[in-house]
């Protein structure tokens, strides 16, 4: 029991910690965690219901962008960020109804391509989203970082809790769980595959556009640049490297992928910093195959 | 007698500069944050930005530039990519603790340090990005030293309008933001000016295949065709478009500039008789400090990174840019209000001309070089205007 | 313009088909996809552009070939053996190789486009309106006499018939004493093999750069989802298509979607064949 508490305690002083940083490390801090929102929608999506997808940052693009866009029209922030995540959701239980019945790769790559469409249509479409001349001055300022981290932490440990209620102590995630490890079982069981699938789009691409809308609120500047495929892929990498059925282990990778680079800085502002992420990747992969996620896990025990 | 005072006049003489030396830093150092892509695809050209920005600010430093501050430059790489820029910017002003900021290179990157610099009040000078809305947009700290792409297309216009005899043309452009703006401000000015579109093209800037969009050019046999690609695409454009024997006239909005350009595609651009619009080329006409600063730049180059380098006019937009910052600096101090108001009341002969800034805080383009050039079947350059 | 756009479509699926083949044999034999693909197609193109004032152009392809071997050896160990099991974790770690990659390129070549000059550049041939660049041709046929080669490997040699046991049940093919490693780490090797090639002759068409492996992966995945994971011969139609309805695609609907387009034509055709064109043999244990 006394355990327990030294482990909630450090926990606590942990999550306290960022309260005195500087601006730089904060701000660090914070975007990580808005980015491990969008490695929990993989985690559940992935993780949870084996259902690969790499076209996540075109959920977390429409939900920024409606944010952006709503907000800058003099909508109140919290309703366009409302609309936002309803949005995604909505994109997302469309994008289910085709894909739910794509099974392994051909999933990844559909879902590929319909991240692309998403990037191309926020190109696009400039009298919505000014295209690649961007939005500037979302107006949502007024908060300063330290709230910020509050709402963000506050943010992720309930979905954090979320998940993990679902993932051992719901039926839902039995049926989910089920669903990856053998779906004609699951169909032999009566359960409805194509349903399940879909709600496991729905909700990963509403987890996915908050954190689009999150995103915009705080950074306030938008262009479709940021949520092309190459995020999409980090995404998948982040949630991977945490171990993809962790979203603990997911906030972790996130949190020290952010850092790091940063602190590898001081080996110049070059290539070799670059370099020396790809090999970290590389070395969590071979020593850490159920990645950070499976060393906790271990430690657990 | 005469050559005890003789020596003492050359000893006070020789005296004289290091004492005027002490004076440089006496109130102080400023530190000044420059984002460029020093890494990543276009780091290609922010090294070389780099060392030309580190010139500046050591002629201002020996010089004593800047009212009797240092200047300070730190580096920050943004990669040309939003997101680098945002987390750069931020750590500039936050752990370097810069007092004003010089960046970025693209675009999307600028929007960013244009907003986290509007958000932590530091004054921003937007040297190389020209794109038309940033000073606008990023509120009362941005001022943009390069000249918008409006001013340059209106040029553009006006020497088209002039030179080429045509009735009928195709408007080809890539979909990022010189391109989306060059088709609107074009658009508008041929229609003013009577002519007809006859082929309008927006291709995706990450599409490196322009055969299809090359392919419709004879199709729809117009008498001119004018473009708005950058960098690398744009000769990846004029390979094709002279591998596909088309021999309709061609204009294109600024490309890469002289030298490197035409390292890449010079043969085919003088094949085809290429004529564009550049800020800057090496040559005869260039004015004495334009001589000046190419010597100085190719010399260093040659030493820290041992490549021949043609100076691009992205190099004198960052040399330039820091001499604004001092020559700011001097007037009315590193002090945001102060700074501000004396950036505005700027009045400045650099390397790319002359420098004064509207209203709006963008400089005015009328100072400002700017030229439209013709490849040579032989490979030369010549200037049309 | 119709027959133009027809050749420029066929020029296009010559490169994507290279690519794509590369793609789908990894995929076949090891059950990952290769993220490192296109950084190998980058690679390939570079040594290539480095070689040729030494030793020609056919030497140059040859040599981009033997180094990419090479590469495809370092992958097959560092990014694909460790992971037989959990692919995703392989899909992943051929991620960090192609930032290795890339970052390595622009340490070697720096980051500044360069032009890939051989001496077919400039000579086009023309019929009419039509014309076709002698390097573009050269590009279609090398295209269609390596891809022509690596189906009568597969088809017909005891290699070939390894890759094609080891793609069906790589357990049962072990059990017959096929050496899987060594058949996989084959499979990787011709893969890069073939994306050099794409590179090398790919590479004069357009700037080098180190960036432009990222674009050539996507449509080689759009070839693979028609033709079928793992089937040579699907992969080869389905590079032809993408590289036909791109170039028709851009001329008559818009060139601003042009990525799109291959993507959302692949889109509705997995709705209605979720298996694609060419469905796999991959028998469900139930």
């Amino acid at each position: 029991m006394s355990r327990r508490i030294l482990l909630i305690a450090a926990v606590a002083i942990l999550a306290a910690l960022p309260l005195t940083f500087g601006t730089f490390w904060i701000n660090m801090v914070i975007t990580a965690l808005i980015f491990s929102l969008a490695v929990f929608s993989v985690n559940l999506l992935t993780g949870l219901t084996g259902l690969l997808s790499f076209g996540q940052a075109g959920f977390v693009g429409i939900g920024a962008y409606t944010l952006g866009v709503l907000a800058k029209q003099g909508h109140p922030p919290i309703l366009a960020g409302l609309y936002g995540v309803l949005l995604a959701m909505l994109c997302g239980f469309l994008l289910g109804l085709p894909a739910a019945r794509l099974k392994g790769h051909y999933l990844a790559i559909g879902t590929l391509g319909f991240g692309i469409l998403v990037y191309q249509l926020l190109t696009n479409s400039v009298e919505v989203t000014r295209g690649p001349m961007g939005l500037i001055g979302i107006p949502t300022g007024g908060v300063d970082r330290q709230t910020w981290y509050l709402i963000m932490l506050s943010v992720c440990l309930a979905v954090l809790a979320a998940l993990a209620y679902i993932d051992r102590y719901s039926a839902l995630g039995v049926i989910l769980k089920m669903v990856r490890h053998d779906e004609i079982a699951a169909q032999a069981s009566g359960i409805n595959t194509f349903a399940v699938k879909l709600i496991a789009f729905t909700v990963s691409a509403g987890l996915a556009g908050l954190s689009g809308a999150l995103f915009a609120a705080y950074v306030r500047f938008l262009t479709p640049d940021l949520f092309n495929e190459q995020e999409s892929f980090r995404y998948m990498m982040m949630a991977v490297v945490g171990g993809i059925g962790s979203p603990l282990g997911g906030i972790i990778a996130s949190l020290m992928l952010t850092m790091i680079p940063e602190g590898l800085r001081m080996l110049g502002e070059d290539n070799y910093r670059l370099l020396v992420y790809g090999t970290m990747v590389l070395f969590v992969l071979w020593f850490l195959p159920s990645g950070i996620g499976g060393l906790i896990d271990r430690l657990r025990r | 007698m005469k050559s005890f005072s003789a020596a003492l006049a050359a000893a006070l003489l020789l005296g004289a500069p290091s004492a005027a030396l002490a004076q440089a830093g006496a109130k102080g150092a400023v530190k000044v944050g420059v984002l460029l892509p020093l890494t990543g695809n276009t780091a290609w050209a922010g090294k070389t930005n780099r060392i030309a920005a580190a010139i500046a600010a050591e002629e201002v430093n020996a010089q004593d530039l800047a009212g009797g501050y240092k200047i300070e430059l730190v580096f920050g790489d943004s990669q040309c990519e939003p997101r680098a820029a945002h987390d750069q910017a931020q750590r500039l002003i936050s752990q370097e603790k810069v007092q004003l900021l010089i960046g970025e290179w693209c675009s999307s990157a600028s929007i960013a340090v244009a907003q986290v610099a509007n958000d932590e009040k530091i004054p921003l000078l937007v040297n190389i990005s020209t794109a038309d809305q940033i000073a606008g947009d990023a509120g009362p700290y941005a001022f943009q030293s390069s000249m918008q792409n409006r001013y340059a297309q209106q040029r553009e216009a006006a020497l088209l309008q002039k030179d080429f005899k045509f009735d009928t043309v195709a408007i080809i452009v890539e979909n990022n933001d010189f391109g989306l703006t060059f088709r609107k401000n074009m658009t508008a000015l041929m229609q003013k000016a009577g002519k007809k579109i006859v082929l309008d093209i927006t291709q995706d800037r990450n599409d490196t295949n322009w055969y299809s969009t090359i392919t419709r050019i004879p199709n729809a046999k117009p008498d001119l065709v004018i473009v708005s690609i950058s960098a690398v695409q744009a000769a990846n454009f004029v390979k094709q478009y002279a591998e596909a024997g088309i021999t309709t006239p061609l204009f294109s909005d600024y490309p890469p500039p002289p030298r490197i350009f035409e390292r890449q595609v010079g043969a085919q651009a003088g094949k085809i008789g290429l004529t564009r619009a550049a800020f800057f080329i090496e040559s005869d006409a260039n004015t004495p400090a334009q001589k000046e600063f190419v010597g100085k730049l190719k010399a260093r180059v040659q030493k820290d990174l041992n490549e021949d380098h043609h100076p691009t006019h992205w190099d004198i937009a960052s040399y330039d840019a820091v001499r604004l910052v001092a020559d700011a600096i001097k007037r009315g101090g590193p002090k945001p209000a102060d700074y501000l108001k004396a950036m505005g009341a700027t009045k400045l002969d650099l390397v790319m001309g002359h420098y004064e800034f509207d209203a709006e805080r963008v400089v005015k383009p009328e100072g400002l070089n700017f030229l439209i050039i013709r490849n040579r079947p032989d490979g030369t350059l010549e200037v049309v205007q | 313009m119709l027959t133009q756009i027809l050749i420029n479509g066929l020029v296009l699926s010559g490169s994507y088909a290279l690519v794509a083949v590369g793609l789908t044999l990894t995929f076949g034999v090891m059950r990952m996809v290769n993220f490192a693909e296109g950084q190998s197609v980058m690679i390939g193109a570079f040594v290539a552009y480095t070689t040729v004032p030494y030793v020609g152009y056919v030497g140059a392809i040859a040599a981009a070939m033997a180094v990419n071997a090479v590469l495809g050896i370092i992958l097959e160990r560092t990014a694909f053996r460790p992971f037989r099991g959990v692919e995703l974790n392989g899909l992943i770690a051929s991620m960090g190789m192609s930032i290795i990659l890339i970052n390595v390129a622009e340490l070697v070549w720096g980051t500044t486009p360069r032009p890939f000059e051989t001496l077919y550049n400039e000579t086009s041939i023309n019929f009419g309106t039509v014309g076709i660049s002698v390097q573009r041709l050269i590009c279609v046929a090398a295209s269609a006499a390596i891809l022509l080669g690596l189906w009568w490997l597969v088809q017909y040699t005891s290699l070939g018939r390894k890759f094609r046991a080891v793609s069906e049940d790589h357990e049962t093919a072990s059990a017959m004493g096929i050496d899987v490693n060594q058949v996989s780490r084959l499979a990787l090797v011709i893969g890069s093999m073939m994306a050099a090639s794409a590179g090398a002759l790919t590479g004069p068409v357009n700037m080098i750069a180190p960036d432009m492996g990222r674009t050539e992966m996507l449509n080689a995945f759009a070839a693979i989802i028609l033709g079928g994971f793992g089937n040579v011969n699907g992969t080869i139609l389905g590079a032809l298509l993408i590289g036909m309805i791109q170039s028709l695609g851009a001329v008559y609907i818009s060139n601003a979607y042009s990525t799109s387009i291959a993507f959302g034509l692949l889109v509705l055709t997995l709705i209605f064949f979720p298996r694609g064109l060419v469905p796999e043999r991959v028998d469900e244990n139930v």
